[in-house]
Order: C-alpha cells, then structure tokens, then sequence
C-alpha cells in the first residue's frame, strides 16, 4: 500500500483525472480514482456495453460510437471506432497483451483516422486497478509510445507528446 | 479530439522530436540564425532548413530579414493552437472518466442498460 490509498488523499482525488508526461515525452501516466472495488472498474474498461457510455462521452456533440468490440482475454482484440462531425471516422485497434482480472490491463493499441488499416508501431498501454480505501479504486493508465514520426498516428497516440514544450508553451500563450 | 485545419498542421509539426528540439533551442535562444540552430541542435544545415521551414508553415516560427540572414523566432500563433488542442485532449479524458465513474458507482453489480442521449 502507498500514500494513494490515504482517505483524506482519496477524497481529495476523486472526481480528478491527473495526467503526467515523462521527462523524455516518450509515455504519460494518467491517474483516476473511482467510486467503486476493481473488478467494476475494470469491467468498465473491457465490456463493450459500458464502453459504449463512456468512451464517446468526452467527444463533441453528434459524435457517434460506430465499432465498439472488446475481446478482454490474452491475445483477444479490441476496435472502438466514431464518427466526428466534421472530422469523418476515426478508429482504436487494440491488442491485449495481458490480462489479469481484475488488477491489470496490457494491449497494444494504433488509433487511425479515416478507415486504414493500422501500420507501424503502436502504443503500449498498461492499465492497474488497485483497491483503494472505502471500495474505491486508484487507476493508472500507463501509455508508451512509439517515434511519433508518422503524422497519421500522431493524434491519439503522441497527444502528450506535443508537450514536451507544454511549459515554454504555457509561458508564451499566457504573455 | 476536434481538430481545426491549422491545428492538424501544428501537430504534424511537433510531432517531430527534432523539430520540438529546435523549438526549445528558440525559446532559449529568443532568435537564432540556421547557424546557430545548427550548431547548437548538432542538425545538419538542410535539415534544419526543412525543419524550419515546416515550423513556419505552421506558424510556429517566424523569420525576420537581415541582409542575407534570417533570424527565426517563436510565433505564438501556432504554439496557441497546440495548447488549445492539448487542453482539449484532457479534457477528453476527464469527460469520459466523469462518465466512468458515474457508471461504476451507481451500478455496482448489474450490466447497465445503454441510455441513448450519451451517444
């Protein structure tokens, strides 16, 4: 157990998604404690029916969740895929690399845009749940990636990495 | 994840390691000639010239005239954008997990059925 699992600590960061980009912009960490025990959590992150509700919960309004399948075993395949308005389709092809219920998460994952086929390297993600305090759980989402040298799957996969600049960027947008 | 048109041409831009490099070596710097990028960066000289060339289509730099050297510096107008998207992408993700975990801690034991308005 660590300093996570405090209670104080635990109020104070439920509700609040953290996200931290390594020094060399090559991962980013995001952290999100939830209102209920692992299994839950982790049953959100894997069956396509809670899926459904929140992985196009953040999009713009109109937005569509065309694909969303999830074979949540080793070597199983996930692809999520949504409209934009005014951005066409765009697509998560994924790869579980491990899975260990309800602690652990593993998959390679490409996001594309349009309907190509993924190519090149894709991302490493890694997903624990640890039971927190009272029936909560403390998530972290670990992301790899790859030499953002292909612009077609920078979007979803680099995101973070743009800011590696993010304070020199902070500094000169907010003169 | 909206992308607007000169936001796609930011993130091209920084998606390149070396050209993020460059621009940290100009908020360093305040301006540089290619010469010095070059010499500081350890680019060779047409690689650098591509780069910046790439950054200021972007409007990421900008280069001012003197004589037969040009000196680039930081344009904050494409900065902005990336900014602007990057903030975006958070909040993406802190929507999404709102959405999570109103889920999980209403439905602890049950499949929830699927409510169209969050489509």
């Amino acid at each position: 157990m660590n300093d996570h699992t405090d209670l104080s600590t635990l109020d104070a960061r439920r509700g609040s998604t953290t996200i931290e980009l390594s020094d060399d912009s090559s991962s980013y960490q995001c952290v999100r404690v939830f209102g209920a025990p692992p299994d839950r959590v982790f049953r959100a992150f894997t069956d396509p029916a809670d899926l459904r509700v929140w992985f196009p919960s953040g999009a713009p309004a109109g937005s569509e969740m065309t694909v969303c399948e999830s074979d949540a075993v080793a070597g199983g395949r996930y692809h999520y895929a949504m409209t934009v308005p005014g951005h066409g389709s765009m697509a998560w092809h994924g790869t579980y690399t491990g899975v260990d219920r309800p602690e652990r998460l593993d998959a390679d994952e490409w996001f594309v845009m349009g309907d190509t086929d993924p190519a090149g390297p894709g991302t490493a993600q890694s997903l624990t749940f640890e039971p927190a305090g009272d029936g909560f759980t403390l998530m972290t989402m670990q992301v790899d990636m790859p030499e953002p040298e292909d612009p077609e799957a920078f979007m979803e996969q680099s995101a973070a990495g743009l800011t590696s600049s993010l304070s020199t960027m902070d500094e000169l947008v907010s003169d | 994840m909206p992308l607007v048109a000169s936001t796609d041409l930011v993130l091209d831009a920084v998606s390149e390691p070396n050209r993020r490099r460059l621009l940290e070596l100009l908020h360093h710097g305040h301006e540089s000639t290619v010469s010095e990028l070059v010499e500081a960066s350890g680019l060779r000289q047409p690689q650098v010239s591509k780069h910046l060339k790439v950054l200021a289509n972007a409007a990421l730099v900008t280069a001012r005239a003197d004589g037969r050297r040009r000196h680039y510096r930081l344009d904050g107008t494409g900065l902005r954008a990336a900014h602007d998207w990057f903030a975006s992408f958070e909040d993406v993700w802190q929507g999404r997990f709102d959405v999570l975990d109103e889920i999980v801690s209403t439905d602890h034991t049950s499949l929830p059925t699927q409510p169209e308005e969050h489509l």
